[in-house]
């Protein structure tokens, strides 16, 4: 076995610990403001984001990036955020509907939702306070109702501009040879993130049927 | 014995927490039907907070040195329960009455309901009978303590909860949900992480048992951020 070969032998269970749960993504500078000098009252249900399966029986999905050229509305407090709407597919209510903001470097969009009905008439509001972190991403779950046709995914002007820091622990697996010997050695490392709420950012919805209980 | 299985189970839960594999499932109170009473059968819980070194010396060397490192992390937890018994406090107290408060702030009614709990995991069966309280019975498996990632970094406290609510007409799954204060090496996906509050952060273990009542406090602190996010999960 080569010498490079050996070398990263120690760090592959890290690796595969941390590959399959976090995916860093690009950083976007934050937009704190909307750029439009006026938005609408309601958000309107067309162009909606058609869910896409990646195969038969996987869940269906979309990603959102939003940027300077979103649409805006106006929320019931007066402040202006960006929207996009995705258009839930047909299919038995109570299915799980994930939506997970994630961190663009420091840039975090800050989301709130509505379901409206195949009419767009507002249905259900999940505020921003309904989100909780999910590592570095924020994320809500919640079961689509009967009647639910189309997703508003939009920005809470309100949390726009405010800052949260994790901290976050690491457990690093590494090791080297003593002779034919593999020794293994495990270190503790910090970081610290520093997230600030946008109107930009990377939302994906999810929405699949409700798994088999444990 | 039994501490020093609570002690593999806190540590495997905390170093593993970044991929478990629970199916994670909302709530959605308006399809759940007429819940008011949430019974908490008695969580499942360690009786002392663990204290976890999660990166040691001792393993890197096989089984001698995962035997000097257990032995080591019950001296930690004996020492460290005579300092929190010093302040009076007991996490699974603690977490139970965050939960009522959690609970009674988002329209609910609680109700405790005791039983004994042999095994790790989710109760298998749950209670009935009309001394039995409770629309749903809400099913608890928490660790909690303090843990440092390595001999360099500081002790912060750490909670992991997996809960499952049950209704109790016909036992059907309402909500499955883990909740991670501090958890180690990641996000578990779908799971609701909460960051360590920095300002109960001990550079030592010496540190953490020299002041017991900031100790107990980050704990605390720790126990009801995880029972307010439970609260939100059953908005």
């Amino acid at each position: 076995m080569s010498g490079a070969i050996l070398r990263l032998l120690p760090v592959l269970p890290l690796a595969a610990l941390l590959g399959g749960c976090m995916t860093a993504r690009e950083a976007m500078t934050a937009r704190l403001e909307v750029a439009a000098p006026a938005c609408a009252a309601a958000p309107s249900m067309a162009p909606a984001s058609a869910m896409t399966q990646k195969k038969k029986d996987a869940p269906f999905e979309a990603t959102i990036r939003f940027s300077d050229a979103a649409a805006c509305v106006t929320d019931a407090a007066g402040n202006k955020g960006v929207y996009a709407v995705v258009d839930l597919p047909a299919g038995e209510a109570g299915r799980i509907v994930t939506v997970t903001s994630y961190a663009m470097g420091q840039t975090i969009f800050s989301p709130r939702l509505e379901f409206r009905d195949a009419q767009g008439a507002l249905v259900r509001e999940v505020g921003r306070g309904d989100f909780m972190f999910s590592g570095t991403s924020l994320q809500v779950q919640v079961r689509q109702r009967e009647g639910e046709r189309f997703l508003v995914i939009a920005s809470d002007g309100g949390s726009v501009g405010k800052t949260v820091e994790q901290i976050q622990a690491t457990r690093v697996s590494s090791g080297t040879m003593v002779g034919a010997v593999y020794v293994p050695i495990n270190y503790g490392v910090e970081g610290k993130s520093q997230l600030i709420f946008a109107h930009n950012g990377e939302v994906t919805t999810t929405l699949a049927p409700v798994p088999k209980a444990d | 014995m039994r501490r020093v299985n609570w002690a593999v189970a806190a540590l495997v839960a905390v170093v593993l927490s970044a991929c478990q594999t629970m199916e994670q499932v909302p709530y959605d109170r308006a399809s759940a039907g007429n819940i008011k009473t949430i019974n908490i059968v008695t969580p499942k819980a360690p009786d002392r907070p663990a204290v976890v070194l999660a990166a040691t010396v001792g393993q890197s060397f096989g089984l001698i040195g995962a035997l000097v490192d257990a032995g080591m992390q019950s001296n930690r937890e004996s020492d460290f329960e005579a300092a929190m018994k010093t302040q009076n406090f007991a996490g699974n107290d603690a977490f139970m009455r965050h939960l009522d408060g959690a609970l009674t702030s988002g329209g609910y009614t609680p109700a405790h309901y005791s039983v004994t709990r042999e095994k790790q995991g989710f109760l298998k069966a749950y209670p009935k009978g009309a001394d039995v309280q409770g629309d749903a019975h809400l099913d608890i498996v928490m660790y909690y303590g303090y843990i440092a990632s390595g001999m360099a970094t500081p002790y912060r406290p750490f909670v992991s909860v997996n809960a499952k609510l049950v209704r109790a007409s016909d036992n059907a799954l309402l909500m499955q949900k883990s909740v991670f204060y501090n958890p180690l090496n990641g996000a578990p996906e779908n799971t609701v992480t909460i960051a360590p509050d920095p300002a109960y952060e001990f550079a030592d273990f010496d540190a953490l048992t020299a002041d017991p009542a900031k100790a107990a406090k980050g704990l605390d602190t720790a126990i009801e951020q995880v029972a307010t996010a439970m609260g939100t999960l059953l908005k």
